[in-house]
């Protein structure tokens, strides 16, 4: 068993070290209280004393945002979408091609079916005798039909197309077409060249 | 009545630390023992009470404030030296034989310290039978010298409940001398 002295000296020297610990403890905690409240004192001075920064705060990402999608439009993406937009543009050439092989394809039929289709402009080389004369017979109804209705000439044009090109067999698909009436393309070579003969007749009558 | 060693102490006088001791230490051990049934468990957990009590220093006045601010500190951490030693079950089946042989030297020598007489010893020696809850109530009293309030106050009860928990104590305690052929009158 320990002496009364013995407990008591022990005692003092583990009392002492723990209220060193605690002195420390506190001083650690009111440290941290007091930092606390100065940042929470700090971000309260900012918020409230400068409240139209806050709207700056809202704005700026706006306008980066659009600063970004301007960036993005007109620098960077259109230069490397340009290949990818390409692909577009040729598939409308395709159907642009397509659209005039609409009324190619009698040509080409015909031409592919005599083994004279020319590869370079897909036109037909040599003439087709019985398609021509196919075609024909619409030619001199469009006289009768072109004259009362103004509107009707896209239709016009699809049916003399292949009338004037079973005589000309050499015309690459439209623009060929127009040289022979006129020199102007599509548009008056088409309706001109059938009225004129049919109004005579109507007179001679 | 003013602890007047405890108030010299909070004034800076470290050598009242000693008078301290002197003063609550064996009732602190006799109580502490009582859980733990080792002295030097006992020991230990008496000087970590009084480590407490210089290093917190409350603000208490009177010497009974002081005892039962040592006796509260101590019954805590003994029962939290039971808990873990309950844990090491066989150990402490151990130590209980023995006690229970009466073989233990330390408590001897601290009941010689406390000048205990005969009829004492075997009341002590009787207690240590009882059950914890009256065994408390019956060591504050009686050795300690706490009040019923004080003895309730460190016991974590009622006053009321400590003076019915006394009074069944005292019965159970009867009971017990009696069997052992031991007839007091003051009990």
């Amino acid at each position: 068993m320990k002496s009364y002295e013995e407990i008591a000296s022990e005692v003092l020297e583990a009392a002492r070290e723990r209220r060193q610990q605690i002195g420390k403890r506190r001083r650690i905690t009111l440290i941290s209280g007091i930092a606390a409240v100065c940042v929470v004192g700090i971000g309260l001075a900012i918020w409230v004393g400068k409240p139209n920064k806050r709207v700056e705060t809202v704005a700026q990402p706006v306008a980066s945002v659009q600063t970004m999608t301007t960036t993005v439009t007109e620098a960077e993406i259109v230069p490397e979408t340009t290949e990818a937009f390409t692909m577009p543009t040729r598939a409308k050439e395709t159907r642009s091609t397509k659209t005039t092989t609409t009324t190619v394809p009698k040509y080409t039929r015909g031409a592919y079916e005599n083994n004279d289709y020319n590869e370079e402009n897909n036109t037909p080389v040599g003439t087709d005798v019985p398609e021509p004369t196919m075609t024909a017979p619409p030619a001199p109804f469009t006289p009768s039909t072109t004259a009362p209705a103004e509107g009707s000439t896209p239709h016009t044009e699809a049916h003399v197309e292949p009338s004037e090109h079973g005589q000309q067999t050499d015309a690459p698909a439209v623009h060929t077409e127009a040289p022979k009436p006129d020199p102007e393309p599509v548009v008056t070579a088409a309706p001109t060249p059938p009225p004129l003969p049919m109004p005579e007749d109507d007179i001679v009558e | 009545m003013e602890c007047e060693s405890y108030l010299r102490f909070l004034e800076g006088d470290t050598s009242a630390m000693q008078e301290i001791v002197e003063q609550f230490w064996d009732i602190m051990l006799l109580y502490v023992n009582s859980y733990v049934h080792s002295i030097p468990d006992a020991e230990d957990i008496a000087e970590e009470a009084l480590i407490e009590l210089a290093a917190e220093q409350p603000a208490l006045e009177e010497e009974s404030q002081v005892k039962t601010y040592l006796m509260k500190n101590c019954r805590s951490l003994a029962q939290e030296s039971v808990k873990q030693k309950l844990q090491r079950k066989s150990d402490a089946e151990k130590e209980l034989q023995e006690w229970e042989n009466n073989d233990n030297v330390d408590l001897l020598m601290l009941e010689d310290r406390m000048q205990l007489d005969d009829s004492k010893r075997l009341l002590h020696r009787a207690l240590l039978r009882l059950s914890r809850k009256h065994r408390d109530i019956l060591y504050l009293h009686y050795f300690v010298g706490l009040s019923y309030l004080e003895s309730a106050t460190v016991l974590g009860c009622s006053e009321k409940h400590a003076v019915s928990a006394a009074y069944q104590a005292r019965q159970e305690l009867k009971k017990l001398m009696e069997k052992e052929g031991y007839f007091g009158e003051k009990l």
